[in-house]
């Protein structure tokens, strides 16, 4: 009786540290296409950038290559597209993902395994429970991404492959995507 | 029977309530923070690569032909305009073209980077790491805790600490007034903030990470307008010069052997020596040569910070006093203990000499900056002017120093500096009402307790420049508990009136714990960073 309780009670508790991390907003790129964020010193290649654009366009994703005075460059797919920097209305660059899933697994299980504690089990699930939310809700809001028009392109083309502008010299075409 | 059954039961639920209670505090508190921790990324100009701290590890190199190097370690060298380092070169598509170093580093050749050809620099702060949870670091933290009550006179002491933003992280840059020990020994301290990111909006943040009570007079930053690679130095004298050009040396050789590789740029990678097992007065010396490519006005630049001798002296001295160190203090205070040479007096500083025509070994002065947190900067100005290869001799007592740091600067004359206020005062974590008032009015003190943090505001007057802290003050230490078993007057006496013979009796105990003792005192600060 006891022990069932006691599940029940867990139970509750992970339902509730879901909820809380759904409660704050976690974004990311898809798998593959950004870093971790330890990787980011390691990483040559753009962030993650989906622009939503003026008239009806269809949204636009993909590798943030470069931004010129007036034009941005994204690799889209297989190829580089070039789009008018003023024809966005809004965009998000995500610089790597968090691990909040892989925190909220740790968490859980970390939970569970307090039951090989016997009575400890009283002061280690609790201990636990805190450092396990505590972490998997700060790595869910850590800030991996930057919004255009909160920022502007100046600011946000440091996060471009090319944070200098497109080199002279370097045709489009040749440019491939992350992994090619 | 079943009575006291009953006690025991409810007594140990009682027990486990209020420590779960203190728990789910816990747990609240982080709760309503959602704290946000934002990777950080700095572009800079070429120009700019000398605000780049060394101690960064990763930097990426843009090309303007797009291809990018990503160094994990490097050096600039100003005098041929090139960046030095190992890593890897990728193309415009990323793929890596040719990696050099790793493991085997030394074997390789560093990439040799000509700056000319550099579009631009790029560093990543990923910010800190949440793995590993809270309750491995309390672990690590309970480790230390263990062993720092083992070992209680290496645990931090520290006087006030001043950090500033170097581009890349908020680094520290300077402890203030660490021989002000009481009241009476309240003096200025001048410490060079040399990786301080210039701004005109600029801050400091002090803060107070041992048990001690500090009182800051003031805080003031010597501001010197500077153009391009130029750099400002002090000498012990607190003359400031001036220097266009710093060059590397050609060669150095300690008692130990080879010292080139660390002390040839700031990266916190430094030369140091053991004390001597028989006494802890004994002097080394490191000879260190350049090549100068005219003869002109030069400068030996030492950056420096010392071991924990003198913390293991200053504690153990306290130590001895016991209960009674507040009487002697305070006879200290009311002038009733004569001036005598003291144990940190034959410790000395590090003396410089140059060589002559003749070989000869001639003085040129001698420097001296206590504590063993911050690296400092100084200069010792050459009193002739020296063309082609420049020998220098430096005396210092054995494992007393961390050289980080040797340059040959060429002096091109002396500055005054402006001297600026702050002009607001955050409190970051604090008792004090007004911080501001207490920085700023001369018979007031700013007073910090364990934990407390400010945030110092200035606003500087050029577009760049050499900035150095000015602070005075004093502080008191907290006699710890630990301390109090080994009061011992005999030692005392021996300490305070045979300071040589004392050096060599304190040896054994101190070579016990010599090779720890860094370890612990920088994982027993009251504040973690």
């Amino acid at each position: 009786m006891f022990k069932n309780n006691f599940i029940l009670v867990i139970i509750i508790l992970i339902i509730i540290i879901l909820t809380l991390i759904c409660s704050c907003r976690t974004v990311n790129a898809p798998r593959g296409s950004v870093p971790s964020r330890t990787g980011i010193e390691n990483d040559a290649y753009g962030g993650w950038i989906s622009a939503v654009l003026e008239d009806g366009q269809q949204p636009i994703s993909g590798e943030f290559i470069a931004v010129s005075n007036d034009s941005l460059y994204i690799m889209c797919s297989e190829q580089v597209q070039c789009i008018v920097s003023s024809s966005v209305k809004t965009a998000r660059i995500i610089l790597y993902n968090t691990q909040t899933s892989s925190y909220a697994l740790w968490t859980t299980l970390a939970c569970i395994g307090t039951f090989a504690n016997g009575a400890f089990a009283a002061f280690t699930f609790p201990a636990a429970l805190a450092t396990g939310i505590a972490a998997t809700n700060a790595e869910a809001n850590r800030i991996n991404f930057y919004d255009h028009p909160r920022y502007s392109w100046q600011k946000l083309k440091k996060y471009a492959r090319f944070p200098q502008g497109l080199p002279a010299g370097i045709r489009i075409e040749e440019l491939k995507p992350r992994g090619k | 029977m079943d009575c006291m059954k009953s006690i025991r039961a409810f007594r140990n639920v009682l027990l486990c309530v209020k420590l779960n209670f203190i728990l789910f505090n816990c747990l609240l508190s982080f709760l309503p923070a959602c704290k946000t921790v934002p990777v950080k990324r700095e572009i800079k100009a070429v120009q700019e690569i000398s605000s780049i701290s060394p101690t960064q590890k990763f930097v990426k190199t843009h090309m303007k032909d797009g291809k990018v190097y990503i160094l994990h370690h490097w050096v600039y060298d100003s005098a041929r305009y090139v960046m030095a380092g190992y890593g890897s070169l990728l193309d415009i598509n990323r793929n890596v073209m040719e990696t050099r170093g790793g493991e085997k580093r030394t074997k390789d050749e560093p990439f040799t980077i000509p700056l000319t050809e550099v579009a631009l620099l790029e560093t990543n702060d990923p910010g800190p790491s949440i793995a590993g949870g809270l309750g491995i670091v309390t672990g690590i933290t309970a480790g230390f805790t263990i062993f720092c009550i083992a070992n209680p006179k290496a645990c931090f002491g520290s006087c006030p600490t001043f950090y500033a933003d170097n581009g890349d992280t908020l680094a520290l840059q300077a402890e203030g007034f660490s021989t002000s020990i009481s009241p009476s020994l309240e003096k200025n301290d001048i410490d060079m903030l040399y990786s301080a990111r210039y701004k005109k909006d600029f801050a400091l943040v002090v803060t107070n990470e041992a048990l001690e009570t500090h009182s800051i007079r003031f805080a003031h930053i010597l501001a010197f307008e500077k153009q391009g690679t130029e750099r400002v130095f002090v000498s012990a004298d607190g003359s400031f010069y001036k220097c266009n050009n710093v060059y590397q040396p050609t060669s150095c050789k300690s008692d130990s052997g080879d010292c080139m590789n660390k002390i040839q740029s700031v990266d916190g990678d430094e030369y140091y020596s053991m004390a001597d097992a028989d006494n802890l007065n004994s002097k080394e010396e490191i000879i260190v040569s350049f090549n100068t490519e005219q003869a002109q006005e030069l400068g030996l630049v030492i950056g420096k910070r010392q071991t924990l001798l003198t913390t293991f002296l200053m504690y153990q001295g306290l130590a001895y006093m016991g209960n009674s160190a507040a009487y002697w203090l305070a006879e200290m205070e009311r002038g009733k203990i004569a001036r005598r040479e003291t144990v940190f007096d034959l410790l000395g500083g590090i003396e410089v000499f140059a060589k002559d025509e003749n070989g000869n070994w001639q003085p040129e002065g001698k420097l001296h900056e206590t504590g063993p947190i911050a690296t400092d900067f100084n200069i010792v100005p050459l009193a002739s002017k020296h063309l082609g290869r420049v020998d220098l001799k430096l005396r210092l007592n054995k494992g007393l120093w961390r050289i980080d740091y040797l340059g040959l600067a060429t002096i091109s004359g002396k500055v005054s500096p402006t001297v600026i206020q702050p002009y607001a005062v955050e409190t970051i974590k604090g008792m004090e009402s007004n911080p501001l008032g207490k920085l700023t009015r001369e018979q007031e003190y700013l007073v910090t307790y364990p934990g407390d943090s400010y945030k110092i505001k200035y606003q500087l007057p050029y577009n760049n420049a050499e900035l150095f802290l000015d602070s005075r003050g004093y502080y008191l230490e907290w006699i710890r508990t630990e301390w109090m078993n080994e009061q011992n007057f005999r030692k005392l006496h021996l300490m305070v009136n045979k300071p040589s013979l004392y050096l060599k009796r304190a040896a054994r105990p101190y070579k016990k714990i010599e090779p720890t003792m860094e370890k612990t005192f920088w994982n027993s600060r009251y504040v973690q960073k």
